[in-house]
């Protein structure tokens, strides 16, 4: 089992830079997430981390061991890409076995572990069917063995619920995150499906042109995104642009005074806050509080309805809520208020867009 | 539709001028006549037990398949290992190295047959049989390159990557993984080679000294009498061709031709 640790690690190709700077530190047994769009350099931190590319500076520990110029094949790592990789030869068995063949193991212990491992992931009965016989989750279910069978110190996985259905992929979750726990392994997923990522991880990296904009447990980097980048990718977010009065919250252009922590921000400086859509409450248009709003879109959605408002000032807003719980209709005139302990105000810097 | 017929027309006119001269010679190849005619006078086998006949006739077709086995089996291992090399290596000058392995197929086989003459004279291997594989496989490495080129080309490379990070060296994962996927592409290759060295006969007149092929027995035949054993030993050669084509066709239909399995799908 192994902690991984970045040290300043980069990755040009000419004159794009996949990666930036990376410096973060993985525990031993942590689930880790890299979330980015695409094009952000998350596979490109994998194939750091398996050796398939070299860093254009910076160096890559595993277990406290300096890998960064070790052959993959001394890296003691599964990986499993969005395309599975399957080897299109072998049938079941012979994939997953392959790890310990190459390692010159005895068949009595090859078989009992490639089986072991094939029931892990619920395949025992096709083990001699071949790739192309298999529906996607069934191979996606293959790859995960064949890279978990000779226990490797870390688990990469490169989108490996990319290609299945919503429901195939969400029961798929949840028995990753199982066998993840039971196996204790450091595993570092990538992912651009803001969900999975909040559903799976320990913690997760928020990536965007290569370079890293936070990292934090889920609940961190949902509720106190760092920058309006992170608040954006990570669902929808009112944001709030305005000028700090200390102690009382952010002046909004308006003329509104949104009620928040201020921290240490000085009188006057610009900054921008965010709420999100179900911390927003909706209140009749008598109410004496909050900010005035006409419904515009009332979007439902099954769990949830969501409404997108357009506030006097000209600013959009949008609420949600359990469906049920509140109710406005297109054209409605209501009032649109939240708890003061709701807003977060970004820490970033220069927030004036 | 009357473009349609037109094209239909153009293509059947086509191939009737492409195959009557093989079906000619197919036909006076089992003549019964003494000299050339078409259409023979009568049916016989007389210039096959001619060719098989000739002790000369049977010392060149054993020399041309000891040579073209030789040739396209040392093509067929080089050509293999130079695929790999300019398709997954990460060195400059790959290009160049590509197009130094395809030019015998493009530069006129006279130039090629001149060039052998020179070199294989300077490093005292005219005439030697060790320089007349050598001169083959120069010429029937280009078919390996390429048809083995593209199928690595077309071989997922993730599918490798994950060989290296499950412990199988560079080897292992050639010989295990790369391999096997190769097979049909390998044989289709080595076909092309064994065709391509079995009716080679400009370079081989150049170079092959006292070696007698058949394609160059033929030629020289020609030049002193026009005899319709001739006709027998290229009804012989056309079978071969038809029936190694045919193999290919087979070995690759799984996965819709050797054309496609070139063009990369
Ligand atoms: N071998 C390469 N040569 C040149 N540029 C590359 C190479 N691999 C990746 N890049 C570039 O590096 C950047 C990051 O690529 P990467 O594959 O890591 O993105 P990603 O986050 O995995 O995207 P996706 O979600 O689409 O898979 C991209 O701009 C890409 O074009
Ligand atoms: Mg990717």
């Amino acid at each position: 089992m192994g902690a991984i640790e970045f040290d300043g690690v980069a990755k040009r190709y000419g004159p794009v830079h996949a990666v930036r700077d990376l410096s973060v530190q993985v525990a031993e047994g942590e689930f880790l997430t890299i979330l980015g769009p695409s094009g952000s350099g998350k596979t490109t931190i994998l194939s750091l981390v398996a050796g398939l590319t070299a860093p254009s500076a910076g160096r890559i520990l595993i277990a406290g061991r300096d890998v960064t110029h070790l052959e993959p094949q001394q890296r003691r790592i599964g990986l499993v890409f969005q395309s599975y990789a399957l080897f299109p030869h072998l049938d079941v068995f012979d994939n997953v076995a392959f790890p310990l063949v190459v390692r010159g193991r005895p068949k009595v212990e090859i078989a009992a572990k490639v089986a072991a491992a094939l029931a892990r992931v619920r395949l025992d009965g096709l083990a001699r069917r071949r790739p192309q016989q298999l529906s996607g989750g069934q191979q996606q279910r293959v790859a995960l063995a064949r890279a978990f069978v000779f226990e490797p110190d870390i688990l990469l996985l490169d989108e490996p619920l990319g290609a299945l259905d919503r429901k195939l992929r969400e029961e798929v979750q949840v028995e990753l995150k199982a066998l993840q726990r039971d196996l204790g392994i450091t595993t570092l997923l990538v992912t651009h499906d803001q969900e999975e990522a909040l559903s799976l991880s320990d913690r997760i990296i928020v990536l965007d042109h290569g370079a890293m904009q936070q990292v934090g447990t889920p609940d961190e980097v949902y509720r106190r995104p760092a920058n309006r980048f992170v608040a954006g990718f990570l669902g929808l977010a009112n944001l709030l642009e305005g000028r700090v009065e200390a102690g009382r919250g952010l002046r909004l252009g308006s003329g509104e005074l949104v009620a928040c922590a201020t921290g240490t921000r000085p009188e006057g400086s610009a900054a921008a806050a965010i709420v999100r859509p179900e911390r927003v409450r909706l209140l009749p248009e008598s109410a004496g509080e909050g900010i005035a709003a006409r419904v515009r879109q009332d979007v439902y959605l099954g769990h949830l309805r969501r409404w997108h408002l357009d506030a006097d000032a000209g600013q959009e807003l949008v609420a949600a809520a359990t469906d049920g719980d509140q109710s406005a209709a297109i054209g409605d005139r209501v009032r649109v208020s939240w708890s003061p302990a709701d807003v977060w105000l970004l820490p970033e810097a220069g927030a004036a867009a | 539709m009357k473009a349609g017929r037109l094209t239909a027309l153009v293509g059947i006119v086509t191939l009737v001028f492409l195959v009557m001269p093989i079906l000619i010679v197919v036909g006076m190849s089992f003549s019964s006549a003494s000299s050339l005619q078409f259409p023979p006078p009568g049916l016989s086998l007389r210039w096959y037990r001619s060719f098989f006949g000739d002790p000369r006739w049977v010392e060149a077709l054993v020399t041309s398949t000891m040579l073209a086995f030789a040739s396209s089996i040392v093509a067929l291992v080089l050509g293999s290992a130079a695929a790999y090399g300019i398709v997954r290596g990460r060195f400059p000058g790959r290009g160049f190295i590509d197009a130094n392995f395809m030019a015998p197929l493009i530069v006129p086989t006279i130039v090629v047959a001149v060039a052998m003459y020179l070199a294989l004279a300077k490093v005292g291997l005219l005439g030697t049989w060790v320089g007349l594989v050598a001169s083959h496989v120069v010429l029937s490495v280009p078919f390996v390159v390429l048809v083995v080129g593209v199928a690595i080309r077309s071989f997922d490379e993730r599918i490798e990557q994950v060989a290296f990070t499950l412990g199988a060296s560079r080897l292992q994962t050639v010989t295990r993984v790369l391999l096997p996927n190769l097979v049909p592409s390998l044989a289709s290759a080595w076909i092309l080679a064994l065709i391509a060295s079995f009716d080679e006969v400009i370079v081989t007149l150049f170079v092959a000294g006292v070696y007698q092929t058949v394609p160059k027995r033929m030629f020289n035949e020609l030049v002193l009498e026009v005899n319709p054993t001739i006709t027998a030993i290229a009804t012989i050669l056309i079978a071969v061709s038809v029936l190694a084509m045919a193999a290919i066709g087979l070995i690759t239909a799984r996965r819709g031709g050797l054309l496609k399995t070139m063009i990369g799908r």
